[in-house]
């Protein structure tokens, strides 16, 4: 789960391990990038907007080199280019903050039951 | 009609300048001269010879006064032609001049009215000849106006009079205007020429774009906050709805708090939803919109979240339907709107309907009605449903409907709402069709 708001973070993990799932946190890329190539996760959740780096960035890193690695997008700044631009990435679901627990349960789902473990 | 400017007649001055006829009278009136006096003479001097002499100068003479007449004939013929041509250009270009041209006297009396000032004022030049300038100006205007007057033919000068002037037309309407004003000096004193320009279009365009940067700013500054506002509201309505979830013990009084702060953060997430579309709002390319498919598109988008509230919808679709030249997404949004608020019109549940039309009464126009048989509307709330923030919602923000207004307009449509109070709402868009459907589209 990468947000670059730590309390975010903490919210959607509480939520994603009380559903039976286990999570690593990240607020930055460089976080993500050193959590995703320890844990190599069955999904990865990312915000858009970090600080520093971007959620693009991490996709590229995961698409690189774990092509097969579902992802999904979360953002509090939509707009159509990142929308698309998420499409076109291959995320599973792109979600707009603030989304409810019940769509973040579903995208989460959803993702792990069409993506492949890595 | 201004005058036609005065020039030389063309029927006198052939008359005078006939080659032949100035000919014919010279050598008449020589010979007869010649005739005369050589009587005289050769009563004197018998010589008959002077006679004939004096004949044949008399003829070779007469026959270069014709060439010169011809030449002198033909140039002023050629004058006359060319100032005729070129007063008649001179009245074309005034003819086609849409600004209003008045000519007007020291006394401030009316000389002269352009057709350009006709159409303006709505008075004809028969209206206006000899009347005071002051006619076409509103009451307010006028005595502060003869001042004005008088001053400018003390001193006149050339130039845009800088001050915020209306003219006032024949049927008492008023426009703001803009007065050019130039000075010709005549025999009788000089007159003042006034270039008369309605410029309630340019203030229209001043005024629309400066509200357009205004917008643009508001949207900007709008965007930042709703954004930023986004992620704590994200962390608000999560921790709620896990503390609900994952504390089944929690005291009915508690429970029902957190109840009511998650609705709360949900209207919230409505005003920072409705601040990013007024953000969102500017032109874009538009394209041919089909309302049918884009009913079908918004039912579908909202299916499952209506159905929730017990809500049915009963479509009714002009298969003939020509599309429309618009925002797709905007005009979605707009469907959105007034069918979330048929829902809310109908807490208890029940039926919209949403019909397309083709309006035979205004050929070229299209029609999309959404109705409810929910709660209706006050008389005295209608007018003000379109108002920005005006809602009747206890968790309304008032910006759906001013925005669906907005949003039509621009499409150059109209949108109007018809209700009774406990009787339901009937909203109806009307928008300009761009062609007529072709198969497939």
């Amino acid at each position: 789960m990468v947000d670059d708001e730590i309390e975010l973070v903490e919210t959607y993990v509480r939520l994603l391990e009380y559903l039976g799932y286990s999570c690593e946190k990240a607020c930055t890329s460089p976080q993500a990038f050193e959590r995703i190539n320890a844990a190599q996760p069955a999904l990865v959740l990312t915000d858009v907007r970090l600080n520093p780096g971007d959620g693009f960035e991490i996709l590229r890193h995961l698409r690189a080199k774990w092509p097969k690695t579902p992802f999904i997008v979360m953002t509090a700044y939509h707009n159509e280019e990142t929308a698309k631009a998420a499409s076109e990435a291959g995320a599973k679901a792109y979600l707009r903050k603030p989304f409810s627990n019940a769509e973040l349960a579903s995208a989460v789902r959803t993702a792990l039951g069409t993506g492949t473990q890595p | 009609m201004l005058q036609e400017p005065a020039g030389p007649n063309p029927k006198k001055m052939t008359a005078y300048a006939s080659p032949l006829g100035a000919t014919a009278i010279y050598v008449i009136t020589g010979t007869l001269w010649a005739a005369f006096s050589d009587v005289l003479l050769l009563h004197k001097f018998p010589e008959a010879v002077l006679f004939i002499n004096r004949l044949g100068f008399i003829l070779v003479s007469g026959g270069l006064f014709y060439f010169l007449a011809r030449h002198h004939a033909q140039t002023l013929s050629d004058c006359v032609a060319a100032e005729q041509e070129s007063a008649a250009t001179a009245r074309a270009f005034l003819n086609a001049v849409s600004e209003g041209i008045l000519v007007i006297d020291q006394q401030g009396r009316i000389m002269e009215v352009s057709p350009g000032a006709e159409h303006l004022f709505g008075y004809s030049k028969a209206e206006l000849a000899g009347r005071a300038i002051e006619v076409l100006l509103p009451e307010r205007f006028r005595e502060h106006h003869v001042r004005h007057r008088n001053d400018f033919f003390i001193n006149p000068r050339t130039g845009v009079v800088d001050a915020n002037l209306a003219g006032q037309r024949k049927d008492g309407t008023e426009f703001p205007a803009r007065i050019s004003l130039s000075y010709v000096p005549t025999k009788d004193g000089g007159h003042a020429i006034a270039l008369v320009t309605d410029i309630t279009e340019q203030l229209n365009t001043e005024r629309e774009a400066r509200r357009a940067e205004t917008m643009a700013t508001l949207g900007a500054i709008a965007a930042g906050i709703a954004h930023e506002l986004n992620n704590p509201l994200a962390i608000i309505s999560s921790r709620i709805e896990l503390m609900l979830a994952t504390s089944p013990d929690l005291p009915p009084k508690t429970h029902d708090d957190l109840k009511v702060l998650l609705g709360t953060v949900g209207r919230a997430s409505n005003i920072v939803h409705d601040l990013l579309a007024l953000a969102r709002e500017r032109p874009k390319a538009w394209e041919r919109v089909d309302l049918n498919a884009l009913v079908s598109r918004v039912l579908l988008l909202l299916g499952d979240q209506i159905r929730k509230d017990r809500i049915q919808v009963s479509v009714r679709l002009d298969e003939s339907l020509p599309p429309v030249s618009g925002d797709r997404t905007a005009l979605e949004q707009v469907l959105i709107n007034l069918m979330m608020n048929a829902r809310d019109a109908m807490p208890g549940g029940g039926t919209i309907e949403i019909e397309t039309e083709a309006m035979q009464a205004r050929p070229g126009w299209v029609r999309l009605m959404v109705r409810d048989r929910g709660c209706g509307i006050a008389p005295e709330e209608v007018p003000k449903l379109f108002n920005r923030f005006y809602t009747t919602k206890p968790k309304g923000t008032g910006l759906g409907l001013w925005l669906s207004q907005r949003i039509i307009v621009q499409h150059r449509g109209h949108i109007a709402v018809q209700s009774e109070l406990g009787k339901g709402a009937t909203f109806e868009i009307t928008l300009p069709a761009t062609i007529e459907k072709t198969p497939g589209f």
